[in-house]
């Protein structure tokens, strides 16, 4: 049996449209109005994107563990050493390479490689200006990927006057996953 | 849990610590609990890292106590009447009547409540006189001071079209929460015909609207940014001292510290821009009242005149450099591009270099580029921290009547890591 949570959502908006939405017109309780309008467009979104959370996660764990390996090489140049850093990125890869491998898995991994690699920026404000230059610049580059796929997954939204000329989510998720990785 | 402290006590000079800076994890769910209940002593640790301005200071830490008391409860309609006639009744001399009481909706963060009082205004007389209450939810997208609102409503008054105060409750002593009680302004934030985004964002007034609507707006920033405050009550803030950087690094302080209380997860892309904050803090040339957040959607206008009737949500000012509100102005977010394809609109109203020649036109203060710079890194990155941090932080724990909007709002800090991303490429 096929998952479908997409659909039931749409179930969801339908049902507080044409019988929730007019009950709470009746009662004129204009904050009610307000907040279903609201969830209507949040429920509305999810339903665009639910079937593709997995590989969001993988798209961002992808590019995570390239930041923390980037910043654990460029402390390596100036002599430094990044444990916690080597580590969360070969655990990151392994788990990537691995088939199976599940969503409550993925995330962790990038979330504590998010939190080393901040760590280590904050911290090095004040030091070495070389290094600290070196280890900003692979955040820099690795935020570029990120903040992009990041724009199409919220496109719908339309937060940005020209969202429709965004690629699409799809588009980022075939480009950006190395092939034997989906 | 371990969190690691150095830097020096609780003062407000400009100078930085130079030892290991504060960093308190977000990637686990112990790391969450530890903020959903936070301790006197994490209070404390977070105050003594990041010193800003006192009444922040106290809202901050105000937040911060009452957190783990749990999920907030809209008042009924019914309810919110009771404690407006309570509070009335201990406000207005002689007798009083109350009608078309009724909930406001819009904002993000606060809880607005109309309704028409019939009484002896003082002033004028017996009266019809309609009347907001504006009161904080439990915790919010900004954790802000109602006295300084309503202080510096009072403050700008005779110089732009704003809601006439009325009295407040900054303790919530009569309301579940801190409220002021202000003038209702007509007027509408959109024209009719806008099918826009999100409200503020990227309004489109139309080329008629635009001409009547857009003098005003940039002529209205510089009488703010003019106004003589030095004689007015503005005990709820701090004063910035001229030639220093003392203004930036309070507010820079002041979004390190919620960024601190509220997130829910790491970014390293923030911290970058943290860094090149500190080493860039501009000096102030001269100290005014800024309205903190003055865009479209936050002030009203008569459609068929194209009169602007007032400005709203003050909640975000503060006395320092206005450059913060000139670079604010002109978030790409809150503009659009005019009918020619390529022309950026500020806040939908005016293109952008008109806006600051205009703008020093009517106020006779320079506009410096390169501080519009710093600020406009600032601002995304305030505006980052807010979408990012306190809104997580306000859905998780279910303290807001907007939770739904707040979570929704996740969806621009996409949109403003590239612009901030841009504007750091930009500088280096």
């Amino acid at each position: 049996m096929a998952d479908l949570t997409a659909n039931g959502l749409r179930g969801c908006i339908n049902s507080l449209e044409m019988t929730v939405a007019p009950a709470v017109a009746r009662a004129g309780d204009t904050l009610a109005r307000e907040q279903l309008g609201l969830l209507n467009k949040y429920l509305g979104f999810v339903s665009q994107r639910v079937d593709l959370i997995g590989d969001r996660v993988r798209f961002e764990l992808t590019w995570h563990v390239e930041m923390g390996a980037g910043v654990a090489l460029a402390l390596q140049r100036f002599g430094q050493a990044a444990p916690n850093l080597v580590t969360l990125s070969e655990q990151g890869r392994g788990l990537l390479a691995r088939v199976g491998a599940r969503q409550v898995e993925l995330a962790p991994v990038s979330a504590q490689l998010r939190t080393e690699i901040s760590r280590l920026v904050r911290a090095l404000r004040g030091g070495d200006v070389e290094l600290r230059r070196a280890v900003e610049a692979v955040v820099i580059q690795c935020s570029k990927p990120l903040i992009e796929f990041q724009r199409s997954w919220f496109a719908p939204q339309a937060w940005e006057s020209d969202s429709e000329q965004l690629p699409s989510i799809e588009t980022l998720i075939a480009l950006r996953v190395p092939p034997g990785l989906k | 849990m371990q969190f690691v402290n150095s830097s020096r006590p609780n003062g407000r000079s400009g100078q930085l610590s130079r030892s290991e800076p504060l960093f308190i994890p977000a990637s686990t769910e112990a790391d969450d609990r530890l903020r959903d209940t936070p301790t006197d002593a994490l209070i404390e640790t977070i105050r003594a890292a990041y010193p800003t301005e006192a009444e922040y200071d106290d809202m901050l830490t105000r937040k911060m106590r009452r957190r783990a008391s749990g999920r907030y409860r809209i008042p009924t309609l019914e309810e919110m009447s009771g404690y407006t006639h309570r509070f009335l009744a201990d406000h207005v001399e002689g007798l009083f009547t109350v009608s078309e009481e009724r909930w406001l909706t819009g904002g993000a963060s606060k809880l607005q409540f109309a309704f028409t009082l019939h009484w002896r205004d003082p002033n004028v007389g017996q009266t019809a006189t309609e009347l907001v209450v504006r009161m904080e939810p439990a915790e919010s997208l900004n954790a802000t001071s109602r006295r300084r609102e309503f202080q510096i409503l009072a403050a700008v008054a005779p110089y732009v079209p704003v809601p006439r105060t009325y009295w407040m409750d900054p303790k919530g002593q009569w309301f579940p929460e801190p409220a002021i009680v202000y003038q209702f302004i007509t007027g509408t934030t959109k024209p009719s015909d806008d099918r826009q985004r999100v409200s503020g964002t990227g309004t489109r007034f139309g080329p008629q609207l635009r001409a009547q609507l857009a003098p005003q707006f940039t002529q209205h920033l510089a009488a703010i940014h003019t106004v003589e405050w030095s004689g007015a009550q503005l005990d709820a803030f701090d004063v910035p001292t001229v030639g220093t950087t003392e203004s930036a690094l309070w507010q820079l302080n002041r979004v390190r510290r919620f960024w601190e209380e509220d997130r829910g997860e790491d970014f390293p892309l923030f911290e970058y821009a943290t860094n090149w904050l500190l080493d860039n803090l501009p000096v102030t040339d001269r100290v005014s009242v800024l309205h903190g957040d003055y865009r479209s959607g936050n002030f009203l206008f008569d459609e068929p005149s194209g009169k602007i009737t007032g400005w709203l949500d003050w909640e975000r000012a503060y006395l320092g450099d206005r450059h913060r509100d000139l670079a604010y102005t002109a978030t790409r977010l809150f503009g659009n591009v005019a009918e020619d394809g390529k022309t950026f609109l500020v806040c939908g109203l005016v293109p952008i270099e008109s806006f600051y020649e205009e703008y020093e036109r009517f106020s006779g203060l320079s506009v410096d580029s390169r501080k519009l710079h710093y600020y406009r890194v600032f601002n995304t990155y305030q505006l980052m921290a807010s979408c990012m941090a306190s809104s997580y932080r306000v859905v998780r724990l279910g303290k807001s009547h907007q939770d739904v909007l707040l979570a929704f709002i996740d969806g621009v800090v996409s949109s403003l890591s590239n612009e901030l991303l841009q504007y750091l490429e930009e500088s280096v």
